[in-house]
C-alpha cells in the first residue's frame, strides 16, 4: 500500500477541516488560490506540496465539498528545478524543530539567516502561509453547537473556562497538596526495615524447612 | 448486460479471418467491432454506483493509487491534462484544482452514462471553469497532435478493444517533454496472493456487485477482463512499442495495481 500517500491524505484532511471550521479561511486562502507551497522537511526527506484553492460557488450556492488544498508528494526536488521555480510557487527546506518557528511571519527572515531554512521563490507565498496557520479563527463554542446544540456548547464552554479558572486559582495548593499526598505515600511502598524483617523471616523459615529435611533424611537411613 | 457473445475459445479455430476478428472481453470472445457496444453496457449499468462499489470493492484503497498517480503526475499550475477513460473524474477534480485557472483538464470517456454521473458529480463539489467534457474514444482521440503535458489513463486501458492503436493515440497528442501515466489492475507478485485475489475477484466481487448494482455480470466481466489484461512487462514493452520513452512501472499492493509511466521526447 503506498504508505506516503496515507500520510499526505491525513495531511490534507486535517488543513482542509481546520479551514472549513474557521470563520475567515476564505480571506486567509484568497491570497494562495492558484499557488503551491512545497515544504521538504529535512529528517524525514519528504517534500510536500500544498495547492490552495478557494472552494467555487455555483448559481448563489457554496459546493458540496469545502476544500482549500490538495496535498501531493514531491520526489525530492533537484538544483535544477529550485533555480527554475516559477512565479506562483515557493520552495522551502526546513527542519521538523523549525516547522513551530514558521507559524510566526515575523521569525521567517531569522530563520533564513540562521540557515534553519532554505527557500526559493516567492517570500510572499511564505508569509501568507505563515499568517494562514496563525490567524486562522476557529470558535469552538461554535462549532461544537452545530453538533450538540447551542445550550450545551455554551453550557460545556462556561463549565471548561471556570474549571480552567478554577484550576489556575487553586494551582498553589493543589501542588502543595499532591506534593503531600507524595511524601504520605511514601511509607507505603517497602521501606528498607520492612525489606530487612522480610529476609529475617524467610531465613528463619529456611531454617525451619532444613530442619524438616535434615529429620526425614534421618527417618529414611533408620528405616533403611 | 448483453449475454450475445460467443462464451468459449473453442468456436474461433474456423477461419483465420475469423480469429482476427475476435477479442477478448473477459474470458469471452467477441467481435472486435463488438466489444465496445459491450463495455459500454457494462458501464451503462454500473455508471451510478460507481463510486461507491469502488469503495466498497478495493475497502478504499483505489483512493491511495489514485493519489499516487497524481504524485507521480509532476502536474503543475496552468498545464494542459488529459484524465482519459476518465468516469466520474477522480483523478480530474484534484488536477482541475492544480493546475488552476491558467491550466486545462479535459475529462474524456467512451461513455455518456460515466461522463453524466462524472459532471453532476463534479459541478456539485465547486469544479467548474478549467474543466472540459469530451466523450471519445481511446483509439481515436479528437485532440490535435503534441497537445497536453500529461495524459492519465486509471482502470480504462484494459476495457479498450484495441489497446496498441490507443497508446499510439496518446502518443499522438502528448507534447513532446509530456508525460503517459497508466493506472491499471495487474499481476499480483507472489502466488499466494494471486490465489486470494482470485478467490476474493471471482467469488465475492461479483456478489457484492449484484447485492448493490443488482447486475453481478459485470462485475465477473470487471474480474475475467483483469485476469486477461497484459501484465507489467508486457504493457511496459506494448508502451515502448509505441514510441514512449523512459518507461517504467511502479507496483502497488503486491502487483494487484501498477502504474506504469512513459514519456514522448
Ligand atoms: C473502471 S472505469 C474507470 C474510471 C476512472 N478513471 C476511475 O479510475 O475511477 C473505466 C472507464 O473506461 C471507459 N472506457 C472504456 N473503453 C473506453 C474507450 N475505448 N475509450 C475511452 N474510454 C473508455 C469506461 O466508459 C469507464 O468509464
Amino acid at each position: 500500500m503506498p504508505a506516503l500517500q496515507v500520510v499526505s491524505s491525513i495531511v490534507e484532511l486535517a488543513i482542509n477541516t481546520a479551514l472549513g471550521l474557521a470563520r475567515n479561511s476564505d480571506e486567509l486562502v484568497r491570497a494562495l488560490s492558484g499557488k503551491c507551497c512545497t515544504l521538504h522537511i529535512q529528517e524525514v526527506d519528504i517534500t510536500l506540496s500544498l495547492h490552495f484553492s478557494l472552494p467555487q460557488k455555483i448559481d448563489g450556492k457554496t459546493s458540496s465539498e469545502k476544500r482549500y488544498v490538495d496535498v501531493t508528494i514531491d520526489d525530492p526536488w533537484t538544483e535544477a528545478q529550485k533555480q527554475t521555480i516559477l512565479d506562483n510557487h515557493a520552495y522551502v527546506s526546513i527542519s521538523i524543530n523549525a516547522l513551530p518557528e514558521l507559524k510566526k511571519t515575523s521569525q521567517l527572515t531569522r530563520l533564513i539567516k540562521l540557515g534553519k531554512l532554505d527557500f526559493y521563490g516567492d517570500l510572499y507565498l511564505i508569509q501568507k502561509l505563515s499568517a494562514l496557520f496563525d490567524e486562522l479563527d476557529i470558535d469552538l463554542a461554535e462549532v461544537l453547537s452545530q453538533y450538540i446544540g447551542d445550550v450545551p456548547a455554551h453550557w460545556l464552554f462556561t463549565f471548561a473556562g471556570s474549571t480552567k479558572d478554577k484550576l489556575t486559582k487553586h494551582r498553589e495548593s493543589i501542588m502543595q497538596a499532591l506534593s503531600d499526598a507524595a511524601l504520605e505515600e511514601k511509607p507505603i511502598a517497602v521501606r528498607p526495615i520492612m525489606l530487612m524483617n522480610f529476609i529475617d523471616e524467610v531465613k528463619i523459615l529456611q531454617a525451619g524447612a532444613d530442619r524438616v529435611a535434615a529429620r526425614i533424611e534421618k527417618l529414611e537411613k533408620d528405616v533403611n | 448486460m448483453s449475454s450475445d457473445v460467443t462464451s468459449s475459445p473453442s468456436n474461433i479455430h474456423e477461419s483465420t479471418t475469423a480469429e482476427k476478428d475476435l477479442i477478448d472481453f473477459g474470458y469471452k470472445q467477441v467481435n472486435k467491432s463488438e466489444k465496445v457496444d459491450f463495455v459500454a453496457n457494462v458501464f451503462h449499468s454500473v455508471a451510478a454506483k460507481y463510486d461507491v462499489m469502488n469503495d466498497l470493492m478495493s475497502f478504499g484503497i483505489h483512493r491511495l493509487w489514485k493519489r499516487y498517480t497524481i504524485d507521480c503526475s509532476g502536474v503543475k499550475a496552468g498545464q494542459r491534462v488529459l484524465d482519459l477513460a476518465g468516469g466520474t473524474g477522480d483523478l480530474a477534480a484534484k488536477f482541475s484544482r492544480i493546475v488552476g485557472k491558467t491550466g486545462q483538464v479535459i475529462l474524456a470517456d467512451i461513455n455518456h452514462s460515466m461522463l453524466t454521473v462524472g459532471k453532476e458529480k463534479l459541478v456539485n463539489k465547486g469544479i467548474v471553469g478549467n474543466l472540459h467534457y469530451v466523450q471519445a474514444n481511446a483509439e481515436e482521440l479528437p485532440f490535435p497532435d503534441n497537445h497536453f503535458d500529461l495524459i492519465t489513463i486509471a482502470f480504462g486501458l484494459r476495457n479498450v478493444t484495441d489497446k496498441s492503436k490507443a497508446l499510439a493515440s496518446m502518443f499522438r497528442v502528448l507534447k513532446p517533454g509530456g508525460r503517459l501515466l497508466v493506472l491499471e489492475f495487474s499481476k499480483p507478485t507472489t502466488d499466494a496472493l494471486s490465489k486470494l485475489y482470485d478467490a476474493y475477484s471471482f467469488h465475492v466481487l461479483p456478489k457484492m456487485g449484484e447485492l448493490v448494482t443488482q447486475d453481478g455480470d459485470s462485475y465477473q466481466y470487471l474480474a475475467e477482463s483483469i485476469r486477461m489484461h497484459p501484465e507489467q512487462t508486457v504493457l511496459e514493452s506494448m508502451m515502448k512499442d509505441v514510441g514512449f520513452e523512459q518507461t517504467s512501472f511502479t507496483n502497488m499492493t503486491g502487483g494487484i495495481v501498477a502504474l506504469h509511466r512513459g514519456y514522448k521526447f
